[in-house]
Formats: structure tokens, C-alpha cells, sequence
């Protein structure tokens, strides 16, 4: 992980792996607060509705 | 607004049809995976329920009350798994049993050897590439979700042997490499990258140490085409050894977690032998990562490096190298741990951790079918000379001795009760 240009950060002040991982952070919050908001619905949806067969 | 403007990837519509493609990907994968685990249990089930109706009879003539219920409830869950699709008694599914069961063909094999097939056989389009490149991390936002399968007892045990284990093997590997290849002449460049490489965490520790020992892009080239040559073999060799050996998935995931050098190849390969597996992999090398700027550190102290210019102090190297997205993986841990009513838990039905439980998955699919489409034999073929030779040597001998304490330590120790 993380092995995508190195020094393409130097730029913007983010190294590309921090920027991975805050990324995976504000990822994970969202993910979080929806499921607080609708636990049922993430449920159904990643356990069931995505499975079409 | 600096900060904000910085997390944006640069070019980044550039990513999205190569992530749609990864996720497209993952997403058939994982509807087949899906299928045919629903039909090897159904097998299962047909087999299994004649069996627990004799039991069953048997423990009512005698009014064994404990053995009843646990009968009931097990016929009970083989019925639902035998009408989930529309099967009677009798029927079977044996190439379902045979691809899901023997040969572990489950979502990660196919992502990861179909992402290969078609990445060496068909290619990678250019404008798919910078999205596949993205794919990849996303097993990371999956890592921190997975903290709602944990509990502090767990990290304490399984976490804190684990750190252990971690130190003692990345430390003595790294000096090990470091030495040999200063004794056979590799570059000080070289020979650092390759041994924080195989030491720690593979790709992620070889651009953390790069710019400290002064890696050449030819170092980091070859570096990262041993790791990837090394990790691949390893995801793919190491299943099938373990259940060969037949030992435990908490030991297998202790095991991986030492010998593959790669954090995505290493959760693959766990995942691939099981829940459990994986459970203990990414706890293990949770623990691991964290060594990552203490291996920078030790890089710098190992070749007397001096600062010009460089900023590499102790604290400004944890700060810089330190994987910050492990946070949250331990804030989670905390929540699940700390038993707030209205969070729920993993296997508290209709409750927020309950809900996440059910999405991490999906990111470890898309991460790996990252993973598979980047896997290039040409990059491979990079990997050569006497720093391979000692950076895979050295991963070998660390995969057999991690295999003898990981059996010497059993099962108990590294086992996640989970809460």
C-alpha cells in the first residue's frame, strides 16, 4: 500500500500514504455515521440488496 | 483550507473509471463468491441433516433435554441453508463443495488470480491504471472497520504478543539484511531499503526509508519488485501450506502476519484461510505497522546517516512515518470495548456496529481486486542480483521460524475472542 508516487505530496504538503490514510479515516467516519443513522438499511443493503442472485 | 485542498489527489477524476472498473470487478466476484458458498453449504446441509434427525430421535427417546435444543437449532440452521436454494433432501452440490472448500476458491483467489490473468494476458488500458492504483489502499477504511470485531482483551493478549513477535523478527531481519548486504557490497541505498522491506511491511517501509538511506529509483525498483515477487508467492503458496499442515487459523493468521512482508498481500492471504485468520492477521499487524518509524530510525542510526538538510530526527520521523490510519482502528476497538448501549456490538442485531460489521468486506474485495490488476510479471522480472538473493533469503528463513513459534506458542494465545 502506498506505492503509488511516493513524491507526488511533496506538492500539495500530504505524502501519498498520509493522504491514504486519512482518506481511510474520513472513509470509515462516514461510514460510521450512516450506520448510526440506518443501521438496517447498511445491513440490508451490503448483506443482501448488492447480491443479486 | 490549505489542509482540505491537500487531501485531494492531484488529478484525481483521473481515478474514477479505474476504481468503477475495481469496484465492478469486485462486485461480480463477490456475487459469485456468494453463490457458491451458498451451494456448498447447501451440500453441506443435505448431508448433515439425516445425521442430526438420528440424533435428534435418539436424545428424545432418551429426553436429553441439552442435546434436543442443540440439535433443533443446528437442524434448524442446515434447513435454512438447504432452502436458501430451494433444494430437498438429497440433492447435492458437489463442485460447489469441491471449488469453495478444497481448493479455497473463495473472493479472494478469484480477485487476485483473476486480477493477474487479466492483467498479464489482456493488459491494463492507461486510463484505467490511476484508479486501479487507488484501489489498492482502500483495504485500509476495511482495516479500521474491522476494530468492531475486537475487544481490549484481545489486544492485550493477541496484540501484545504479537508486538513481540513483530519487534523480534522485523529487527532481526532488518539487521540481518542490512549487514549482508553491507558485507557483499550492495549499496548502503540498496541494502536499507531491502532490509526495512523485509524486515516491516514491504512497499509502505521501502518508501518510508527511501528518501533517509538515499535510495536510487533503480534501488526502489528492484526492492519492491522482490517484496512483490516474494508476497505474491507467499499469498499464494502459504493457504494451501498451512492447511497442508494443518494448523489452526489463528496460528496461520499469527503466521502470515510475520511472513508476508505486504499489509494487503498478508490480509489476502489470511482472509483466504479464514475469519479467524484475518481476525488475528490484522490485529498482529496492526501492531507491526507501527514499528514502521522505528525501522526508519534504526535505518539512519545503522549507516550513521547525518542529518544535511534532512529532517530526520527521532520525533519527526514517528511523526512523519507514523500509519495514522490506525487510529481508528483502535478508536474502534475502544468503542466496541467500552459497551455503549446504543453502538451495540458486531453480533447485536439492528445496531450501528452490527450494520459496519457488514460493509468491510466490500472494501477488502475492491482493495484486493487492486491488489490482482497491479500484480505485473514485468515488474516482477525487476527483482534480481545479490540484494534479491539476500532480501528473499531472509524472508524465507523468517517464514520458517515464524511457522516454529507460531506452533510452539498453540492456538489459545493467538485466538480473537472478539466481543
Amino acid at each position: 500500500m502506498g506505492s503509488e508516487s511516493a513524491s507526488q505530496g511533496k506538492a500539495t504538503g500530504l505524502s501519498s500514504a498520509k493522504r491514504e490514510d486519512i482518506w481511510a479515516l474520513i472513509i470509515a467516519g462516514i461510514v460510521m455515521l450512516v450506520s448510526i443513522a440506518a443501521p438496517e438499511a447498511v445491513y440490508d443493503f451490503f448483506k443482501k440488496v448488492i447480491y443479486i442472485f | 483550507m490549505a489542509g482540505l485542498r491537500s487531501l485531494v489527489v492531484p488529478g484525481w477524476t483521473k481515478i474514477i473509471p479505474g476504481l468503477v472498473f475495481c469496484m465492478v470487478f469486485a462486485w461480480i466476484v463477490m456475487n459469485i463468491d456468494h453463490v457458491l458458498g451458498k451451494y456448498h453449504k447447501a451440500d453441506v446441509a443435505s448431508a448433515a441433516i439425516p445425521a442430526l434427525e438420528g440424533m435428534l430421535a435418539e436424545a428424545t427417546d432418551t429426553g436429553d433435554a441439552d442435546t434436543i435444543a442443540s440439535a433443533e437449532s443446528k437442524l434448524a440452521k442446515q434447513q435454512k441453508a438447504l432452502d436458501t436454494v430451494d433444494g430437498t433432501l438429497g440433492d447435492t452440490w458437489p463442485v460447489a463443495t469441491l471449488l469453495y472448500q478444497k481448493f479455497q476458491f473463495k473472493y479472494v483467489a478469484m480477485l487476485l488470480i483473476g486480477g493477474i490473468l487479466i492483467r498479464n494476458i489482456f493488459g491494463i488500458p492507461e486510463f484505467l491504471k490511476p484508479g486501479v492504483a487507488v484501489a489498492r489502499p482502500l483495504i485500509k477504511p476495511g482495516i479500521i472497520i474491522l476494530g468492531v470485531h475486537y475487544v481490549w482483551s484481545d489486544v492485550v493478549r493477541v496484540g501484545g504478543t504479537g508486538m513481540l513477535l513483530a519487534a523480534v523478527f522485523i529487527f532481526g531481519t532488518a539487521i540481518v539484511v542490512m549487514w549482508l548486504s553491507r558485507k557483499y557490497g550492495v549499496s548502503d541505498g540498496l541494502g536499507g531499503i531491502m532490509g526495512a522491506g523485509t524486515g516491516v511491511c514491504g512497499v509502505s517501509a521501502i518508501i518510508a526509508t527511501a528518501p533517509v538511506v538515499g535510495a536510487k529509483p533503480r534501488d526502489m525498483a528492484y526492492a519492491i519488485g522482490t517484496i512483490l515477487l516474494f508476497g505474491t508467492a507467499m499469498l499464494f503458496i502459504m493457504p494451501y501450506l498451512g492447511q497442508w499442515l494443518g494448523i489452526s487459523e489463528p496460528q496461520f493468521g499469527a503466521w502470515s502476519a510475520l511472513a508476508i512482508l505486504n499489509t494487503a498481500q498478508l490480509i489476502a492471504a489470511a482472509e483466504w484461510y479464514g475469519e479467524e485468520a484475518r481476525n488475528t492477521a490484522v490485529l498482529i499487524n496492526a501492531a507491526r505497522i507501527m514499528l514502521i518509524p522505528l525501522i526508519v530510525v534504526f535505518a539512519v542510526w545503522f549507516y550513521g546517516i547525518k542529518g544535511e538538510g534532512k529532517n530526520i530526527g527521532f520525533l519527526a520521523t514517528m511523526r512523519a512515518k507514523f500509519p495514522i490510519f490506525i487510529l481508528g482502528f483502535f478508536a474502534l476497538i475502544i468503542l466496541n470495548s467500552a459497551g455503549i448501549a446504543f453502538l451495540g456490538g458486531p453480533k447485536t442485531a439492528g445496531t450501528p456496529l452490527w450494520a459496519m460489521d457488514a460493509v468491510y468486506k466490500w472494501f477488502f474485495a475492491i482493495g484486493f481486486a487492486g491488489i490482482g490488476l497491479s500484480i505485473s510479471i514485468e515488474d516482477m522480472k525487476k527483482a534480481g542480483g545479490t540484494a534479491f538473493a539476500i532480501g528473499s533469503g531472509a524472508a524465507t528463513v523468517k517464514m520458517i521460524l515464524g511457522l516454529i513459534v507460531v506452533l510452539l506458542l498453540g492456538t489459545e494465545l493467538l485466538r480473537v475472542g472478539g466481543g
